[in-house]
């Protein structure tokens, strides 16, 4: 089965069998997330990707599923200005890379801030606990998280409840 | 590029060959086909027909030696007909397609026999100083009496184990993130017979907490590179998470039994314990881990008497291995938990009681030296009962523990603030292989460290090349850390207990040092080999636990304030702080990142995190096993002082994780004002506590 569907930024025909994840195909065939162990119960964040803007666990959708429609993995995001700028100030911070969760918190907390701008302390420290590891990160992010929104002019829209936002 | 080195063996054993990155359409794949039932005698297989191309791998097909050797410890890599324990590896099966190998491996059954097997011999300790008298309460002593147990951890981490090894022409490349990569060449060897200088290991980066990085990876290396060898082509062997967490190295279950004779005024006049550890069917690094768990019961505190014994005991479950601490943390956290029982028995602040008892100059140390050095444990309690307010605070939810009538029915949480000291051992009580280091300065003023312990992270690397730059006073631009290549790099290992942060910074400035000397006098490029010597303090003897145990000793003490809420049968952290003397800081990010991540550790091993060795072997507890949370975690303060007089920086990581789960342990207790017998503290725990009856409490 051949499905059409934008990936990083190219239009592309990615082939898999029906009953395969998304996570799976963009593994096997594009080549993305390298090395990565996934829990494929939609529980560690390691497989997070942007479908159509949408952060969602590319484990928990069906491959055919995503037929015409974008898909941004955190390789695609690491190419980016913002990716850029918004590690550079979480370095600032006293970010220690860690080689299991960094990339993916990364991707997650932008994406993350990007949907909530109006994010609070807790609801940043909340979203930065989905992502379980064991690294000792979190504080640095969370300061990162409140620094990056401070830095940002507030939208004018009504205040959104991030909870339960994927 | 990689150097071509003079003498070098084979121009494949260069790390940016296609050796170690074969592309993937190429490479094979392996799989381990394990026990269903944790012990008895392999009588048959069944399995489906073998797809064509795929192949079985059985014991009788090992070229070289069929068992894997860590240290004195030796077990069958394939056992040949009897199962030592759930989930062990019997045979392995390889083919080219992933998906189909593992369909396959999932259709296997091994017929066995139940049999109850011998068990692998354990290892005790028993150790006295004195006399410890029989029974000396009253005329102004008391005998307190304590017993605890603790759960084994997983090392939490997600990323499984992954191997690739490629076999050709003799010669075998193996790729795998380890912290021992010379463990990993020397157990290859064995195995496929062949010469050590035949076998290249790439290592890749680890991941901060040890477990499932020392002798683990040689384990499956030693299988890839089997498969490689039977198949002729680069063998991926990647276990599944669930895999991964069934059969690697978890943190041992400890039982401890304690019992102190203590002075009315607090002094403790004699320690008995007896400490028993749970390290699977093969003991290994259990020596290392129960003479540390020992050290950890021992160091603290003065005993004028003590009587020790340790012993660890096998069973039908997977190895386990050093996760979160060395083994230190297991003793410390019995130590610290008795304490409070002690204070309480006595009625005494627990921070003036440790100060009280601290080891101070002049006082012989269990193993018979005397400390020339004040210990800084006084004045870090000092320091944080000062910070965290901790005798008021203390008293006064001892006043409110004392006044409460029936605990279910509370409507306000139950306060509770617990205290704990701890110390991290830097450097492995038996040495482990000696750390060499190399370092070689070309004409173009490049300096290349080949140093043969994998960095913990990026920012430790960048901190090598600083001190290198500075000695050498080049541009840290001109500093290059070599990956991690056997090939090239001198013995050493396994990176644990700060090896990495104490040894390799010396032996830089050694380096270096030698190469601004020798730059001067011969033409470039010149090079020079640096090893790590111990200094000449006395030689730890483990039998009789005299000498000089570690290289250095870095100090803490932890705060935990806790609620319980009882109507939820739950523990909220309100507030967890941490004191550390570890030297001055080279890099005070890293510092907190390493003490952030032990003291998660110690909450989840004190809270939510426990592996179920299941023998049935049907539930394993892994959709279960929770990692703690947001929640669970507030934000830990940390003080860091600077008042001993060991200027150098010292080894951190492990403070976290040994001093916090016992602070957090006891706040638990004075919540409840009740003993508990064992951690992680369950709901079900805490329910059963709340609905004592206050006057049992």
């Amino acid at each position: 089965m051949k499905v059409q569907l934008i990936l990083n930024g190219d239009d592309l025909a990615l082939s898999g069998g029906p009953r395969d994840s998304l996570f799976a195909v963009l593994q096997q065939r594009a080549g993305l997330f390298p090395e990565r162990v996934c829990c494929e119960q939609g529980d560690c964040g390691r497989c997070h990707i942007l479908l159509d803007g949408k952060e969602v666990p590319s484990c928990l959708i069906p491959f055919f599923q995503v037929r015409e429609q974008e898909v941004v993995s955190p390789e695609g995001f690491q190419n980016t200005e913002e990716y850029r700028q918004f590690r550079a100030l979480l370095e600032e911070e006293g970010l220690v890379h860690c080689t299991e969760c960094t990339e993916v918190q990364i991707f997650h907390l932008f994406s993350f801030l990007e949907q909530f701008p109006q994010a609070d302390a807790e609801e940043c420290r909340l979203a930065i606990g989905e992502i379980p590891c064991r690294c000792g990160s979190k504080p640095v992010l969370e300061r990162g998280a409140r620094r990056w929104l401070a830095s940002r002019p507030w939208p004018v829209v009504g205040r959104e409840v991030p909870r339960g936002h994927h | 590029m990689a150097r071509k080195k003079k003498g070098f063996r084979d121009p494949l054993f260069d790390p940016d060959h296609r050796l170690f990155s074969p592309p993937s359409a190429e490479c094979w794949h392996g799989v381990c086909l394990r026990s269903q039932v944790p012990r008895g005698r392999v009588i048959g297989m069944v399995h489906p027909p073998l797809p064509e191309g795929m192949r079985l791998y059985g014991p009788d097909d090992i070229p070289g030696n069929e068992s894997f050797q860590v240290n004195k410890v030796r077990f069958p890599l394939l056992s040949h007909n009897t199962v030592h324990y759930i989930g062990e590896p019997l045979f392995l099966v390889v083919g080219e397609a992933e998906a189909v190998v593992r369909a396959f491996a999932s259709q296997v059954r091994f017929v066995v026999v139940p049999e109850q097997n011998e068990p692998a011999a354990g290892i005790t300790r028993f150790l006295s100083r004195g006399v410890v008298p029989e029974n000396s309460e009253g005329s102004g002593f008391r005998v307190v009496e304590s017993s605890f147990s603790s759960g084994a951890q997983d090392h939490g981490r997600f990323d499984a184990l992954e191997v690739l090894a490629h076999v050709t022409q003799g010669t075998v490349a193996v790729k795998v993130r380890s912290q021992w990569p010379a463990h990993v060449v020397s157990s290859v060897a064995r195995a496929l017979d062949l010469d050590p200088a035949k076998v290249q290991v790439l290592a890749t980066t680890t991941a901060g907490v040890t477990g499932n990085q020392v002798w683990f990876p040689s384990l499956y290396a030693v299988y890839a590179a089997l498969l490689s060898q039977a198949c002729g082509k680069p063998v991926v062997l990647r276990l599944t998470r669930q895999e991964d967490f069934h059969v690697s190295p978890k943190k041992p279950e400890c039982k401890t039994f304690l019992k102190s004779l203590v002075a009315s005024d607090g002094r403790l006049l004699s320690l008995s314990a007896q400490l028993e550890l749970q390290t699977g069917a093969w003991p290994v690094m259990a020596e290392e881990i129960l003479d540390r768990a020992l050290v950890g019961l021992l160091t603290p505190y003065h005993l004028p008497h003590f009587e020790v014994q340790g012993r660890v005991q096998t069973s039908p479950t997977p190895p386990r291995g050093p996760v979160g601490t060395q083994g230190e943390g297991l003793g410390l956290f019995a130590l610290e938990s008795h304490v409070d029982d002690i204070c309480r028995e006595l009625d005494i602040d627990p921070v003036r009681w440790r100060q009280q008892n601290a080891v101070v100059v002049g006082q012989p140390w269990f193993t018979g030296l005397v400390p020339k050095t004040e210990n800084p444990l006084h004045w870090l309690l000092a320091e944080t009962s000062k910070a965290t307010d901790f005798s008021r605070k203390y008293a006064a939810y001892g006043l409110l523990s004392a006044n409460r009538k029936n605990l279910a029915s509370e409507a306000l949480p139950l306060k509770g603030i617990g205290v704990a000291s701890a110390f991290q051992g830097n450097g492995l009580l038996a040495g482990g292989n000696p750390v060499h280091l190399e370092g070689r300065l070309d004409e173009d003023g490049q300096l290349s460290l080949y140093i043969p312990l994998v960095s913990p992270n990026e920012r430790q690397s960048e901190l090598w090349k600083a001190q290198a730059a500075a000695t050498l006073q080049i541009p840290q631009t001109s500093v290059r850390i070599c990956p991690v290549f056997t090939g090239e790099h001198p013995t050493g290992g396994p990176s644990l207990a700060s090896r990495a942060f104490e040894m390799v910074p010396r032996l830089i400035v050694q380096t270096c040092e030698a190469l601004a000397q020798k730059r001067l006098k011969q033409a470039l490029p010149v090079t020079v080999k640096s090893v790590f010597r111990r200094s000449k303090t006395p030689p730890w003897d483990s039998e009789a636990f005299t000498g000089q145990p570690f290289l250095s000793f870095s100090w803490c003490s932890a705060v935990a304030e806790v609620q319980v809420i009882p109507h939820r049968a739950e523990v909220e952290i309100v507030r967890l702080t941490l004191v550390v003397d570890a030297g001055p800081r080279v890099d005070e990010a890293a510092a907190r990142n390493a003490l952030v991540e032990g003291a998660q550790m110690a909450v989840g091993w004190a809270l939510t995190e426990v592996f179920h060795f299941d023998v049935s072997g049907h539930d394993s507890g892994y959709h279960r096993y929770r990692l703690p949370g947001p929640r669970e975690l507030p934000p830990l303060a940390i003080l860091f002082l600077e008042g001993s007089k060991e200027l150098r920086p010292r080894g951190l990581g492990n403070l976290g994780a040994h001093a916090m789960a016992p602070a957090l342990f006891n706040a638990i207790r004075q919540a409840l004002g009740s003993s508990l017998p064992s951690i992680p503290v369950s709901r079900k725990m805490l329910d059963e506590a709340l609905r004592e009856p206050v006057g049992d409490l």
